[in-house]
């Protein structure tokens, strides 16, 4: 059984995305998916109250199934009674940051702080893009550089970083930071080079899914000449230690 | 694992320069293919893309696969010496089709040198195998191949709905845009290699453009082989559909001589 740790409920959407995640789960092998809500690139705190509440309501749907992180906007100046509200009412059981700002923007730093407190991690969206990088979209030498200032909080960087033989590299000295293979990445060979650089612990399985295939996370790791125990480890057992309560 | 024959459309053999591909030998890829139940393939040559002369990759591919069944696909560059370089191909690596690369080679599909080149396959009765990329756009590294536009695409197989065509690694959105024109073509298909994007996605290929017109295909050793393999074994589309997608299409369309 697989826990997937990245997974999103879209504006707009909430209803059909609902829908094909738990169809997912009635096909696949999942047992547990954390969910996080998105939107618009730098979303305003009704929008952010709105995902985080649709969030919630699937958690309460879903009570074995859905587990729920936090997105929020660290522009906003109620971010951190929105993290409160979303962690000690709502029962989250994690962080997200999406593209609103870079992830060491000291904007972050309270929020990290109180995750830290909380003993819960960030998810950071980080991606190395050829074409089409935005403005504040997360890279590793950033995510470095937030577990460098704080090395007891627990980072998942997204997606490999998008380009895994330029990122990888950055993160590996930090051993508070994992990393996921969601995200449509399927290139054979990025998980080799994932297990290279962070080792097997430091490696979770995502599929962003609705927008993303799971099928192709999941072949991936069944893909990769891995032993049983590292898939294991992939598929569930690093989630369980960096994640509380899935 | 269902016991319909498995053809993959899309594999390939080769180097790859801008990352270090495990597992990409020629027996490699067999090995991983029977493991998958996949007892074949239309395989083309990497090298090829990037030499000067690509008959030399051609040659080079076929000492890697003579007598193992796999059927040759030729890259060509409809701009230097098409027809010549089809006819050597015929004779020497008796070739099943033709792949295409305009982001990397140059060249417009409404170009006539492209019609050119169509000409020449109709007459030997070969498909068009058409990648749309090689790379997710995001991960190129050093060279960054003209996108195809989408417009000229759609111009392109309106132009040709008679033909036989294959568009290699596309996504669920292209799909939808070029479906009424994927859809006029009896053999006009796409291959799985790029359904990546959604959930549920080679189902949603086929609700749009019927399962007639969609082939198994795997990009490999470039992406992950399982990960292809899992999207047409967990569709959920009927028996038929899915003999239709591993190797029914396929050896309907591409009139392949016996291996």
């Amino acid at each position: 059984m697989i826990v997937d740790c990245h997974a999103h409920l879209w504006d707009g959407r909430f209803a059909d995305n609902k829908r094909e995640i738990v169809t997912a789960c009635q096909r696949y092998p999942i047992e547990r998916v954390c969910v996080s809500g998105l939107g618009s690139y730098t979303p305003d705190s009704d929008e952010i109250e709105r995902l985080n509440r649709e969030v919630a309501r699937f958690m309460a749907e879903e009570p074995d199934l859905i587990r729920g992180f936090c997105s929020l906007n660290p522009r906003h100046p109620g971010s951190l009674s929105q993290l409160r509200a979303c962690v000690e009412d709502r029962g989250m059981v994690g962080l997200k940051l999406w593209v609103a700002t870079l992830c060491d923007d000291p904007l972050v730093f309270p929020l990290v702080e109180q995750c830290i407190r909380y003993d819960i991690p960030l998810l950071l969206h980080a991606w190395h893009k050829s074409v089409g990088q935005l403005p504040f979209e997360t890279q590793a030498i950033h995510v470095a550089g937030l577990a460098a200032r704080y090395p007891e909080a627990r980072l998942i960087m997204a997606h490999l970083g998008g380009n895994c033989q330029h990122e990888l590299k950055v993160i590996a000295p930090h051993d508070n930071v994992c990393a996921d293979v969601s995200g449509s990445l399927f290139r054979n060979g990025d998980l080799d080079c994932a297990i290279r650089w962070l080792g097997s612990e430091r490696v979770l399985f995502g599929s962003d899914m609705p927008g993303a295939s799971f099928l192709v996370s999941w072949g991936q790791v069944e893909d990769a000449a891995l032993a049983e125990t590292d898939k294991a480890l992939i598929y569930r057992e690093n989630a369980r230690r960096v994640i509380p309560g899935v | 694992m269902d016991q319909a024959p498995r053809i993959d459309v899309n594999c390939l053999w080769g180097h790859w320069p801008f990352r270090h591909i495990p597992r990409d030998s020629f027996a490699d890829l067999r090995r991983r293919h029977l493991a998958c139940g996949i007892h074949t393939g239309y395989i083309a040559s990497l090298n090829s893309i990037f030499y000067a002369d690509p008959l030399e990759g051609e040659a080079e591919l076929y000492t890697q696969i003579r007598g193992s069944g796999y059927w040759q696909i030729q890259t060509i560059d409809p701009l230097h010496q098409a027809g010549q370089d089809i006819q050597i191909g015929l004779e020497r690596f008796q070739i099943a089709g033709v792949r295409i690369y305009p982001g990397y080679h140059g060249f417009g599909l409404l170009d006539p040198a492209v019609a050119a080149l169509l000409a020449i396959l109709e007459k030997r009765r070969l498909p068009l195998l058409l990648p749309l990329r090689m790379e997710d756009e995001r991960l190129d590294h050093l060279i960054r191949p003209r996108p195809v536009d989408l417009d000229e695409l759609g111009d392109f197989l309106k132009a040709n709905t008679n033909r036989t065509i294959v568009l290699l690694s596309v996504r669920l959105a292209e799909i939808e845009q070029l479906k009424p024109v994927i859809r006029s073509g009896r053999r006009i298909c796409v291959d799985t290699s790029g359904l990546k994007d959604q959930l549920f996605s080679v189902e949603k290929a086929v609700a749009a453009i019927g399962a007639e017109h969609v082939l198994y295909g795997s990009l490999s050793p470039l992406y992950s082989l399982q990960s292809t393999v899992l999207s047409v074994e967990q569709a959920t589309l009927t028996p038929a559909e899915k003999q239709a997608i591993w190797s029914g299409n396929a050896m309907d369309l591409m009139a392949l001589p016996p291996r």
